[in-house]
């Protein structure tokens, strides 16, 4: 591999873009018109304009990126996450040009893609999975017949769905034919595809997810847990590693869950297999990723590989350089997703002009950062600035360096989650361990940032109202 | 005669000080611009970023958040007394857009009667659809947008008669 194209924009863009570097492959940045002051327009060697801001004439139109990986010479295209990354078609069509995918087959993409196709290939390796129906449906009858018979509450997600678009809780039988309309309709307006699918929903749930990596020579290995369950919207905000509730012998026995899961759809490169796990920490299969996690720092930290160069290793046929007996964990990694959204108001995004935007920096700080100072925020895309990543021996001392680097990370100009993991670092059920993807409905009070902003205001008003004092008694001083 | 002031903080907070409310706060210089503070026993450091002494205009940053703080002098308070400011109107009668997005659909039409938390519009903003309820009960005045359109945060979609 010697010229790699990035096709996608933000921090993963930029993440990508630095380990291709490392190992001194050129790359090829692609960009949308908003984007043109981006940092990955910046640091690749190449940036090539593949049109408007909206990401279906940009970032999601494969004959622009492809046309571009041609006439740039890019030998290879890595799709980062979201956009065109769990795309079969896609894998196809840039496979087919004689460019490298820098990911799994079309058909290991495809067959995990779908989440009923998915259940039924892990099925021979006996994973454990949870009840629902056992195809897609978008019939709100029928719904209604199957979620009778598996019991409210239910959860209604999109077949082609991830990362929480087209997913809804239904509580009861009443609520049931509006919230099918606005799942389907979400998930023909993200994915093009209204098939629903309906499962029973697990109480207490936490989200447990395990990183495997497999190479083209028959080796599959796991990278140990992420603890996601910190989530809203469906969409995790807080994610770790390890997680604290597992212990040595679950943890391996999830591993190897997953391993099998990465092996029934022949699967290689860095993958992810998500799976829930009950509050008796019974697990099931939720479903493969077949791409890059957003949260994979936090693997990347406790076990001290750099997944972005491993998945470009084997890519380029190389066998996995380790075993998995060379794998141990070391210490505890937290990520904060820092998103342009406002907690005190539903986290709706709130865009803008970054006014104001300093990272923090110090010993076991890390971020993953996709904006400069005096940017916007545009309105097409997910609305993640970065990722602020912090590791150190253990959770306790991780939890105080994410306060820390928290209070050191300036953003004025929108409103961001940052307040918001404050919120969760302080608070006694996250420091405990003990809480699931329930925690923002159960523990979430914005009332609890709004008077500590509240009481700040205040100290604040007294210290300028005693400068002002003190600059009136100055700037009497001559008249005296 | 004690001197009143108003200080409003980040056009969201309003304070009423006088000279005696800095009487529990306990103020060290640690800094050319930064202050040890303790206030209930609890310790606090803080810098002051900008200070603009005859627009009384002041900026401070305690843990990690920054505050824009406005005084109103007592010269001020006494001109907004005699009734020169203007006076704001509370009521609610219209919905803004809280987000910038494409508004998907609208459910309701001019002349319609809701009830408060009615569905009123769905506004797509980032791949999330999001429902726009009714803040209150009344009878759709006019609707200013039309499906398909994309509005700026703050533009105005509904007004209430």
């Amino acid at each position: 591999m010697k010229k790699l194209l990035i096709a996608n924009r933000g921090e993963i863009a930029v993440r990508i873009i630095h380990s291709a570097h490392k190992m001194g492959i050129a790359t090829v940045a692609v960009y949308s018109d908003v984007d043109r002051d981006a940092p990955h327009v910046q640091l690749a060697g190449e940036a090539w304009n593949i049109g408007g801001p909206d990401s279906a004439s940009s970032y999601l139109d494969m004959d622009k990126i492809i046309a571009v990986a041609k006439s740039s010479g890019a030998d290879a295209i890595h799709p980062g996450y979201g956009f065109l990354s769990e795309n079969a078609a896609f894998a196809e069509r840039v496979t087919s040009e004689g460019i490298i995918f820098v990911g799994p087959s079309p058909e290991s993409i495809r067959v995990m893609g779908s989440k009923l196709e998915a259940k039924a290939t892990v099925s021979a390796y006996d994973i454990p999975m949870v009840p629902g129906t056992e195809a897609a449906i978008t019939d709100a009858e029928a719904a209604m017949e199957i979620a009778r018979k598996i019991g409210f509450p239910i959860l209604i997600k999109a077949s082609a769905g991830g990362g929480g678009k087209g997913m809804r809780i239904v509580e009861k039988e009443g609520d049931l034919a509006s919230q099918m309309e606005r799942a389907i309709s979400e998930a023909k307006a993200a994915f093009g595809d209204g098939a629903v699918f309906i499962e029973k929903y697990v109480s207490s749930p936490r989200h447990i997810e395990v990183q495997v990596l497999a190479d083209t020579h028959g080796n599959t290995v796991h990278l140990f847990e992420r603890e996601c369950s910190i989530q809203r919207r469906h969409q995790k905000v807080v994610e770790e590693a390890p997680s604290s509730v597992l212990t040595p012998e679950l943890r391996e026995k999830m591993g190897q869950a997953a391993i099998h899961v990465a092996r029934s759809c022949n699967y290689v490169g860095a993958g992810t297999v998500e799976f829930l796990l009950d509050a008796s920490h019974n697990f099931y299969f939720l479903e493969m990723n077949t791409r890059l996690q957003v949260e994979h720092p936090v693997t990347e930290l406790v076990t001290g590989k750099d997944l972005v160069r491993l998945q470009i290793e084997i890519a380029m046929g190389q066998e996995l350089p380790f075993k998995q007996e060379d794998l141990a964990l070391k210490g505890h990694a937290i990520e904060l997703r820092v998103y342009a959204e406002d907690p005190l108001n539903n986290f709706l995004p709130s865009t803008g002009t970054l006014e104001t935007y300093q990272l923090p920096s110090g010993p076991g700080i890390r971020v993953d950062n996709g904006f400069k100072e005096k940017m916007k925020v545009p309105i097409y895309y997910d609305p993640m600035l970065s990722k602020l990543i912090c590791y150190a021996n253990d959770r306790t001392e991780a939890i105080q360096l994410m306060l820390k680097a928290i209070e050191n990370y300036r953003v004025e100009g929108v409103e961001t989650t940052l307040s918001f993991g404050s919120f969760v670092m302080q608070h006694p059920a996250f420091k405990s361990g003990e809480f699931d993807t329930h925690f923002v409905k159960q523990y979430y009070d914005p009332e609890v940032i709004a008077r500590t902003r509240e009481y700040k205001a205040h100290l604040a008003a007294l210290v300028a109202f005693s400068e002002y004092l003190k600059d009136r008694k100055i700037l009497r001083l001559p008249n005296a | 005669m004690a001197e009143f002031f108003r200080a409003r903080v980040n056009s969201t907070y309003e304070f009423d000080l006088s000279e005696t409310s800095l009487s529990d706060m306990d103020q060290i210089r640690t800094g050319p611009d930064a202050y040890h503070i303790l206030k209930d026993n609890r310790s606090v450091h803080i810098t002051v970023e900008s200070s603009d002494f005859f627009n009384a205009r002041y900026t401070i940053r305690i843990e990690g958040e920054t505050f824009e703080v406005d005084l109103d002098t007592p010269l001020d308070l006494f001109i907004e007394k005699m009734g020169f400011a203007v006076a704001g109107d509370n009521a609610v009668d219209k919905v803004a857009a809280p987000m910038p997005g494409l508004l998907l659909s609208i459910y309701v039409t001019e002349g319609q009667e809701v009830e408060k938390d009615t569905p009123l519009l769905v506004l797509e903003a980032m791949k999330m659809e999001n429902v726009i309820l009714s803040p209150r009960k009344g009878i759709i005045d006019s609707i200013m947008v039309s499906q398909g359109t994309s509005v700026e945060k703050g533009t105005v979609l509904i007004s209430f008669r």
